[in-house]
C-alpha cells in the first residue's frame, strides 16, 4: 500500500534520510526504532509532506484508487486526504480555533475529496462523542482552543482521537508514547488498537520498546544515520531493550 | 499644488450652485478665511509618516459626481434601520421614531460651536481642515437621557457617483444614562471619496457601543475624524473594522473628561491587494480614575499595508487611571507591511500603563498542522486568520451587530 524506495531527503541543507526502503501493507504494523537523531521524525515528516523537508532522491509510492503512484507532486494536504496520518510529538496550540471545528473541517475536506456527502455540525459532534470513551476524554476537549493548555498525554489522546476520526490508511504515529504515565499510555495504546484493521497500516516510531508491549508490531526497524540498519520481528525490539543500540550500531560509525 | 486648486475651484462652483443655509456658510466661510493654503500632508509630517493622501486625492474627487442610486432595502429586522445617502439622510427611509434628529442648520450656535472648539489634536490635521471648509449639511441626534434603546440601531451610509466626492458631519449626542447601540456601516459600488467627521457627547453614566464597519469600493478613499467626549462614569466600547477602500485613514481622539469614564477603542483592518489602512489613536485621560483599553489588529494580504499609531496622554492630575493598548498585525505575504507606533505621554504617577506592538506571519508549523489533517493551505490561512480576528470580533458586545460582522469577514474571504 506504500512502497518506500531509496528516500533521501534534506532537512536546512543537511541529508538526514540517506537510502531508506520500506514496504508497508494494509493491517500490518511496523515500529520504527533508533536512537535520537536517527531520521525517525524527518522520515514521518517527508511521508506526510512537510514543505521543509526536502525529498532529494527515491519514490514515495501510495496506492491511490488501487494504482500504485507517486506522491512527490502532492501536497501535504492532499497527502493526508489520500489517508496518509501524521501523528505529531509535539502537536500544535492553536488559540481561537475550537478543536471541533478544526476536527470538522478535515473531516468534511475528506469527504468532499472522497465524493462523499459532508456532515453538518451536529451530527458530527454526536460523531466525535461516540469515540470519546475509547480515549476517556470528556466533551469539553472539543470546545476548547486546539490543543491549547491541554496536557501532554492529553494532547496526545487528541491526536489518536484526530486519527480515528479521520480513518486513515496508513498512519505514522511520531513518539506518541513520549511523556505519557502508565494510564495514559495504555489508553492512547487502546485508541490505535482500534484503528487496527485489516485495511489499515499503523507505523510506530519510539525511542522506547515500552509502547509495544500495548501495540504489537509485525515488524521492527532499527533506523541509523537516516538508513535502516536491521528489520526483525518483535524480538528485535525486546532485544534492543535488553542490550540497547550500541551492538547493532558499531559496525555503522 | 494643482490637486488641491482641483478641490478648491470644485468647492466654490458646488456652494455657490447649492449654497448653504447662513449659518452654516458662515462657519464654512469663517473656516475658508482661515485656512487659505492648504498643504496635503506628506512624509515630513509625523502624524502621515506612512501614508500618501496625495495620490488618493489625485482622483480628482468632485461633488458634482454625487449621484443617486435606489437603495436596495432588504431590512434587516433585528436592528433600527437609518438611512444615508452621499452623506445626506434619507429621512423617509429611515426609522427615527425614537431619536431626534436636526439639520446642523437648525441648531444652537453654541452647539456647533462646542464641536469646532474640542478637536484638540485633530484641529490642526488636514482631515479636519479640509472636512470645515467644504461643510455641507449635517447631523445632530439626540438620544434621550435614561432612554434604553432596546434594538441596535444600524445607520447605512452608502455613496454613490464615481469618483464623487462626499463630505459628512455628524453630531451624536448621548444624554445622562441613555443605553445606545450603533451599528455604522459605509459602502460605495462606485470609488468615492468620502471625508467624514462624527462628534460624540457622552454625557454621565450613558453606556454606548458603536461599531463601525468601512467596506467602500476597492479603489475609494475614506477618511474618517472621530471625535467622542466622555463624562463621569459613562461608557464608550468603539470597534471599528476597515475591509475596504484603497486608502483609508482613521483619526481618532477620545478625551475622558471626568472621573469614571471609560472607553475601549479597538480595531480591525484586513486589507488586500494594494489596499493602504492608517488609523491614528489619541486618548486622553484629562480626569483621574479613568480607563482605557485598545487593541488593534491587521490582517495584511498581497502589498497592502496596515499603520496604528496610537497616543495616550495622561494629564498631571490624572492618577489611578488604567490605560492598556496593544497593536498586533499578521502579514498573510511577504510583500505585506504593517508600522505600529505606540507612544504614551504620561504626566501623573500613580498610573497604570501598558502597550505593546507585535507584526509576524502564519505559522509554519500551525500551517503543516492543518494540512496534516487534509486542510488547504488557503483555508488553513482563513482558519487562523479567523481565530486571529477572533477577539476582536469579541469585544462587540451586541450579539446581531458581531453576527454581521462576522459574516461580512467570512463573505470577504478573510477568514473562515
Amino acid at each position: 500500500m506504500l512502497n518506500l524506495e531509496n528516500i533521501h531527503a534534506k532537512v536546512e541543507g543537511n541529508e538526514i534520510l540517506k537510502g531508506i526502503n520500506l514496504e508497508i501493507k494494509p493491517g500490518e504494523v511496523h515500529a520504527i526504532m533508533g536512537p535520537n537523531g536517527s531520521g525517525k521524525s524527518t522520515l514521518s515528516k517527508v511521508i506526510a509532506g512537510h514543505p521543509e523537508y526536502e525529498q532529494t532522491d527515491g519514490k514515495i509510492e501510495l496506492n491511490i484508487n488501487g494504482k500504485m503512484q507517486d506522491i512527490a507532486e502532492l501536497e501535504a494536504s492532499e497527502r493526508a486526504r489520500e489517508g496518509i496520518f501524521l501523528g505529531f510529538q509535539y502537536p500544535v496550540e492553536v488559540p481561537g480555533v475550537t478543536n471541533i471545528n478544526f476536527m470538522h473541517e478535515a473531516f468534511n475536506a475528506l469527504c468532499e475529496h472522497q465524493g462523499a456527502e459532508t456532515m453538518d455540525e451536529a451530527s458530527f459532534r454526536e460523531f466525535v462523542k461516540s469515540k470519546l470513551p475509547i480515549l476517556e476524554m470528556r466533551e469539553d476537549f472539543l470546545d476548547r482552543a486546539v490543543n491549547e493548555g491541554f496536557s501532554g498525554g492529553e494532547k496526545k489522546k487528541n491526536e489518536i482521537l484526530q486519527m480515528l476520526i479521520l480513518n486513515p490508511r496508513v498512519a505514522f504515529l511520531d513518539e506518541t508514547d513520549s511523556g505519557l504515565d502508565i494510564d495514559a499510555l495504555k489508553t492512547v495504546s487502546k485508541g490505535v488498537n482500534t484503528l487496527k484493521s485489516k485495511y489499515n497500516a499503523i507505523v510506530l516510531i519510539t525511542h522506547y520498546q515500552r509502547l509495544l508491549d500495548y501495540i504489537q508490531p509485525d515488524f521492527v526497524h532499527v533506523l541509523y544515520k537516516g538508513k535502516i540498519i536491521k528489520s526483525g520481528d518483535k524480538s528485535l525490539a525486546l532485544e534492543l531493550e535488553e542490550k540497547g543500540y550500541d551492538w547493532l550500531i558499531g559496525d555503522h560509525q | 499644488m494643482e490637486t488641491m486648486q482641483f478641490y478648491q475651484q470644485d468647492a466654490q462652483k458646488y456652494f455657490s450652485e447649492n449654497p448653504l443655509p447662513s449659518n452654516l456658510a458662515s462657519i464654512q466661510k469663517k473656516y475658508r478665511e482661515k485656512h487659505t493654503h492648504f498643504e496635503i500632508p506628506n512624509r515630513k509630517n509625523d502624524d502621515w509618516k506612512y501614508t500618501n493622501l496625495e495620490n488618493a486625492l489625485k482622483n480628482h474627487y468632485s461633488f458634482f459626481k454625487q449621484s443617486s442610486t435606489e437603495l436596495t432595502t432588504d431590512k434587516d429586522t433585528r436592528f433600527q434601520n437609518i438611512y444615508f445617502l452621499n452623506g445626506k439622510l434619507l429621512e423617509e427611509k429611515s426609522e427615527l421614531s425614537n431619536i431626534e434628529v436636526f439639520a446642523l442648520s437648525d441648531i444652537a450656535p453654541e452647539l456647533i460651536e462646542e464641536v469646532f472648539t474640542r478637536e484638540e489634536y485633530f484641529a490642526t490635521d488636514f482631515m479636519t481642515q479640509f472636512n470645515r471648509v467644504n461643510l455641507e449639511q449635517g447631523y445632530y441626534f439626540k438620544f434621550a437621557e435614561k432612554t434604553h434603546f432596546q434594538k441596535t440601531i444600524n445607520i447605512h451610509h452608502h455613496y454613490s457617483g464615481e469618483l464623487s466626492y462626499n463630505n459628512q458631519f455628524n453630531y451624536y449626542h448621548f444624554e445622562s444614562g441613555c443605553e445606545v447601540n450603533l451599528l455604522e456601516e459605509y459602502t460605495s459600488d462606485d470609488n468615492c471619496g468620502v471625508n467624514i467627521a462624527n462628534f460624540i457627547k457622552i454625557e454621565s453614566a450613558a453606556q454606548v457601543e458603536q461599531i463601525s464597519l468601512q467596506n467602500l469600493n476597492n479603489d475609494s478613499m475614506f477618511l474618517q475624524g472621530h471625535t467622542a467626549l466622555i463624562k463621569r462614569d459613562a461608557h464608550y466600547n468603539h470597534v471599528a473594522f476597515h475591509t475596504g477602500s484603497a486608502l483609508s485613514r482613521n483619526n481618532l481622539f477620545i478625551e475622558l473628561l471626568e472621573n469614571g469614564a471609560s472607553c475601549d477603542a479597538h480595531g480591525l483592518y484586513a486589507l488586500k491587494e494594494n489596499q493602504h489602512h492608517d488609523t491614528m489613536s489619541y486618548i486622553k485621560h484629562t480626569a483621574p480614575h479613568t480607563e482605557s483599553a485598545q487593541l488593534y489588529k491587521g490582517i495584511l494580504a498581497d502589498s497592502s499595508r496596515g499603520i496604528f499609531t496610537g497616543r495616550v496622554r495622561v494629564e498631571k492630575d490624572a492618577q489611578q487611571i488604567n490605560a492598556q493598548q496593544l497593536n498586533k498585525n499578521l502579514l498573510l505575504s511577504k510583500k505585506a507591511q504593517a508600522n505600529s507606533r505606540p507612544q504614551m505621554e504620561i504626566n501623573a504617577d500613580d498610573v497604570k500603563c501598558a502597550h505593546g506592538s507585535t507584526t509576524g506571519q502564519l505559522s509554519e508549523e500551525e500551517l503543516f498542522y492543518f494540512q496534516a489533517r487534509g486542510i488547504d493551505k488557503d483555508k488553513a490561512s482563513r482558519m487562523l486568520a479567523k481565530a486571529f480576528a477572533y477577539d476582536v470580533v469579541l469585544k462587540i458586545k451586541d450579539k446581531n451587530t458581531r453576527d454581521v460582522i462576522s459574516r461580512h469577514l467570512h463573505k470577504k474571504h478573510i477568514v473562515s
